[in-house]
């Protein structure tokens, strides 16, 4: 482990294990989520729902719902006129438009003063379809000839400026074609002493954020509205919900407070535009809350991927080149999905040096569930199929499979597939770590038969991006922080405060938190790919060092000496090495008469901002630039049992070695990877959301048939080792956490279960059924 | 509707109320006791979970009319004047929550399960908390907590 860059002056705050910021309003209940928002006079609503899959729209009769006692309002798409939005392509609208997408879809809208009388109402909706023949099957959906189309005006759609999609002319259902074209495949499979193809297919899983989707809109008179919401990414749901209502966004305040999960699933705005139109339009507070079965029907989900990889290799094991195609079937409507297909592909170039790749993904519309972001973003699905397959290389080759890996490491300073320099490499420490701390294998017993299995993986995260903070000095010399990252459980705010208290000596219990809240938090880009502690530390950091140049300019005056030589800790300011000399905060500031509190001469507030922009995107062809922040990379190793008789799947140990560069908070970094591994383990033997393939209803969109584990399933002996390599340009050196041991857990499993079974199960979820059918 | 009276957190309540609400909306949304929540009201994930007359149950499944005359526990009743049980300050040492949303009904399935069993072992811990699901932890960090909770009991 080499050392980490040099913390702050202070040394009170970062690589501490603090415990929670949130941890006494959590364990009392009086943590407030969005669920908990309750308003005078608040009504609630309740959704009409599509029984097709896919059908036209031909009438929708709301006149007997509006006459229902305590009704006062149903609206219908037509009630949101003009706006498509999206995330790359604006396909999507608030409620069905002319035709249903997918079953469930919601269709109409009620606001009542009750919960019955809502759903009373909904059952008085007369909706009138006409049943169209839905397309659920992605192969189906990508053909040039696809038994539906499911957005037939496509290529007339407008799309994001920044990143747009790709379409294909004569494929109708594809929203996004994403390529990397990297050295001559078919001379290097030429070459290539072996070469393997093989199909891997990963199931379509729902985030099941223990608090569904909800939000609560308010009227605040002159057409403002303040909406509170359970989301991830606070300012770009504030940007697109004023764009959909056609208000300016500062008439359009939004508060987000904790949220109960969020795993990828709530980037994008979905509800928040409905309550604030039932709000406009009844005058009344509305609160709008996603039932179980809606959470897995309409919130957006990560979808089924296809992956085809052909490698091939020399007798020596040495990559020479990779053919990689994924298919994924992304539902309704592109929503982030058509990022996830371009995305998922950097996995497949940044752990391994591949002379000569070839990568094509296909986006494709599917009368389904919309598909889009989730924990790991697509390198989740496509790395199980490559590593999977590593192991079987490795297996044929009857070579090591840590051995395989490291010699086809990439090299530091060596230049991808995406046309970007790869620094601080650190996947060949990662293995070295991974090796010493392999797990043994279980003795076999009665029907018990044991394996281990490994895998290595990365996870970038996401660029172009960027973060604000705002760090303001208080006369009792208070530090608050304002600033918009979403307070999702992974302990941000906890980050956060250790990262203030690290640049102002004091104590991470004393920093004052004012967060998610549009009104005086700045932009982010949200608590999503893996992004807060690598991007928002370091705009917390430099509005630190704003907020402290200010407070030394002011206290330079009274002290007399300049302020470069001027240092802080403990609500003092004092010289350099000298703190018996300095004064305290307070007396930057003048009393007030009639004791009215503090005031500072000139500059009205002692206030320090600043913004982290990461500019990047699609290097110009032959040149070299910036694809992403950051990426983490990281192993795992899996020593399991599996009961030959009934099927069962035991895991009995566990290892992750990732590399974090520091870690602000070493116990919440342990939190994080136990957490990730956890939804690791649940995508690789148990999730699974179940469409019928002729009508296209989700089957089992609850909790009783999609099944979660608890702690009965459980692994307790899980070890998560995490190395701080120190990334130059994080806050400290660290980089973010949240995502990559979900990505190098399934993997690990999978060849772990190959290792005890011989069989090579190239589907997710490998249940027991699977296991026993496959004897 | 019904006149129900029930003890809540030992706070008798009169309540005139449809005897088929929910005992998890009756108290969330009518009497105020927001740290109960519900994520999905089936009975399946136990972030409802409260004691009632001593025993975890999911308040999801228990009909405001069920409940006439018990005693009622929410994760409100934990504290004593201000003070965390130590259930609740293992839980913060342990870093046994995430979201938080699902940590009123973890604490009350581990409240009921100390009364009953002060020193429980690993299944013991793992079999009364099967009913409550968690999507942040992994539950380790839960079991830990339950763990210190029950030594710090022990020690009072």
């Amino acid at each position: 482990m080499s050392e980490s860059p040099a913390s702050g002056p202070g040394g009170t705050g970062v690589g501490r294990s603090v415990t929670r910021e949130d941890g006494r309003v959590k364990v009392t209940g009086r943590a407030e989520f969005t669920f908990d928002v309750e308003l005078p006079n608040m009504l609630h609503a309740a959704f009409v729902r599509s029984p097709y899959a896919h059908a036209r729209i031909l009438d929708i009769d709301t006149s007997a719902a509006e006459a229902i006692p305590g009704v006062h309002a149903v609206l219908t798409q037509a009630d949101f006129p003009g706006t498509k939005f999206g995330d790359g392509v604006f396909d999507q609208t608030c409620l069905a438009d002319d035709r249903v997408l997918f079953e469930g879809h919601f269709v109409a809208v009620v606001a009542a003063e009750t919960k019955r009388q809502a759903a009373a109402a909904v059952q008085a909706v007369d909706v009138e379809y006409e049943p169209l023949t839905p397309v659920v099957d992605g192969e189906a959906a990508f053909s040039k000839d696809p038994p539906a189309v499911v957005h037939p005006d496509l290529h007339s759609y407008e799309t994001a400026a920044v990143l747009p999609p790709t379409f294909v002319e004569d494929r109708p259902n594809v929203y996004q074609h994403y390529t990397v074209r990297h050295g001559d495949v078919e001379a290097g499979f030429e070459a290539a002493d072996r070469v393997y193809e093989d199909t891997f297919r990963t199931a379509p899983i729902q985030h099941a954020p223990m608090e569904p989707h909800m939000a609560v809109a308010k009227p605040e008179g002159d057409g403002e509205l303040t909406i509170w919401t359970s989301c991830q990414a606070l300012h770009k749901i504030r940007h697109t919900t004023a764009r959909i209502l056609g208000k300016p966004a500062a008439k359009v305040r939004v508060i987000e407070p904790f949220v109960g999960g969020g795993f990828g699933g709530k980037e994008s705005p979905l509800l928040e535009p409905i309550a604030g139109r039932l709000a406009d339009v009844t005058g009344r507070p509305v609160r709008v809350v996603h039932s179980r079965e809606e959470e897995f029907k309409n919130a957006t989900i990560s979808g089924e991927v296809r992956t085809t990889v052909k490698t091939g290799v020399t007798e020596d094991g040495d990559i020479v080149a990779r053919k990689v195609e994924a298919l994924l079937p992304g539902g309704g409507y592109s929503s982030t999905g058509f990022m996830v297909a371009r995305n998922c592909t950097f996995g497949i170039g940044n752990s391994y040096s591949i002379p000569n790749l070839h990568v094509d993904t296909y986006a494709v519309y599917t009368n389904t569930p919309v598909t889009g972001s989730y924990r790991g973003f697509g390198n989740r699905q496509v790395l199980f199929a490559l590593e999977s397959q590593l192991d079987e290389i490795a297996r044929d080759l009857d070579l090591d499979p840590i051995q395989l890996r490291r010699q086809n490491l990439l090299a530091e300073g060596e230049v991808t597939a995406f046309n970007e320099e790869r620094t601080h490499v650190a996947s060949g420490a990662i293995l070295d770590e991974l090796e010493a701390n392999l797990p043994e294998p279980v003795a076999p017993e009665g029907p018990w038969t044991s394996g281990v299995g490994v895998a290595l993986v990365n996870k970038y995260s996401l660029a172009p991006t960027a973060s604000s903070a705002i760090v303001k000095v208080h006369p009792d010399s208070t530090i608050e922080l304002r600033y918009s990252s979403d307070e999702i459980g992974q302990g941000s705010t906890t980050a956060m405060s250790q990262i203030v208290a690290e640049e102002f000596g004091v104590e991470p219990e004393t920093v004052e938190i004012v967060r998610g809240d549009t009104a005086v938090t700045p932009f982010d880009q949200g608590s999503i790919s893996s992004r807060s502690t690598f991007n928002m530390g370091n705009a917390v950091k430099m509005a630190c060092a704003d907020a402290k140049s200010e407070l030394f300019e002011h206290a330079a005056e009274t002290l007399e000496i300049p302020p470069e030589d001027l240092e802080t800790s403990g609500g003092r300011v004092y010289p350099k090495g000298d703190p018996d000399a300095g004064i305290a905060i307070e007396e930057v500031f003048t009393k007030a008469i009639y004791e009215s509190g503090y005031f500072l001469r000139r500059g009205g507030e002692i206030i320090g901002k600043d913004t982290w922009n990461v500019e990047a995107g699609d290097p110009e062809p032959g040149k070299i630039g910036r694809v992403n922040s950051f990426y983490s990379e990281g192993a795992a190793a899996v020593a399991l049992s599996v009961n030959t008789e009934t099927g069962e799947i035991r895991l009995d140990r566990l290892v992750g070695v990732f590399d974090v560069g520091k870690a602000i908070n070493p116990k919440l970094v342990r939190e994080q990877i136990i957490g990730a591994f956890s939804m690791g383990l649940a995508g690789a033997l148990y999730e699974e959301m179940v469409y019928d393939q002729r009508s296209g209803r989700t089957v089992n969109a609850n909790y009783s048939d999609y099944k979660i584990p608890t702690a009965h399933e459980h692994p307790f002996d899980i070890e998560p080792i995490f190395l701080e390599l120190g990334h130059p340009e994080g806050p400290y050196g660290a980089k973010g956490i949240g995502e990559v041991p979900t990505v190098a857990l399934i993997p690990a499993i999978a060849n772990a279960v190959r290792d005890a079974t011989g069989h090579r199960f190239s589907e997710l979820p490998i249940t027991p059924e699977d296991v026993v059918l496959a004897r | 509707m019904t006149d129900i009276s029930l003890t809540v957190n030992g706070i008798e309540h009169e309540v005139d109320v449809d005897p088929t609400t929910p005992l998890a909306d009756l108290l969330h949304d009518e009497l105020g006791y927001k740290g109960t929540k519900q994520s999905c009201s089936t009975g399946i994930c136990g972030a409802c979970t409260v004691r009632i007359d001593g025993q975890a149950r999911k308040s999801c499944l228990h009909m405001a009319g069920q409940v006439a005359g018990a005693e009622v526990q929410t994760v409100e009743g934990l504290e004593t004047d201000g003070e965390l049980s130590p259930i609740q300050a293992a839980f913060i040492d342990e870093f046994s929550f995430q979201c938080g949303f699902c940590t009123p009904g973890v604490l009350m399935s581990t409240a009921a399960l100390l009364d009953e069993n002060p020193d429980p072992d690993e299944d013991e811990i793992v079999d009364a908390l099967h009913g409550n699901i968690c999507r942040c932890t992994g539950y380790i960090a839960i079991v830990d907590g339950v763990k210190e909770a029950a030594r710090r009991l022990q020690d009072e």
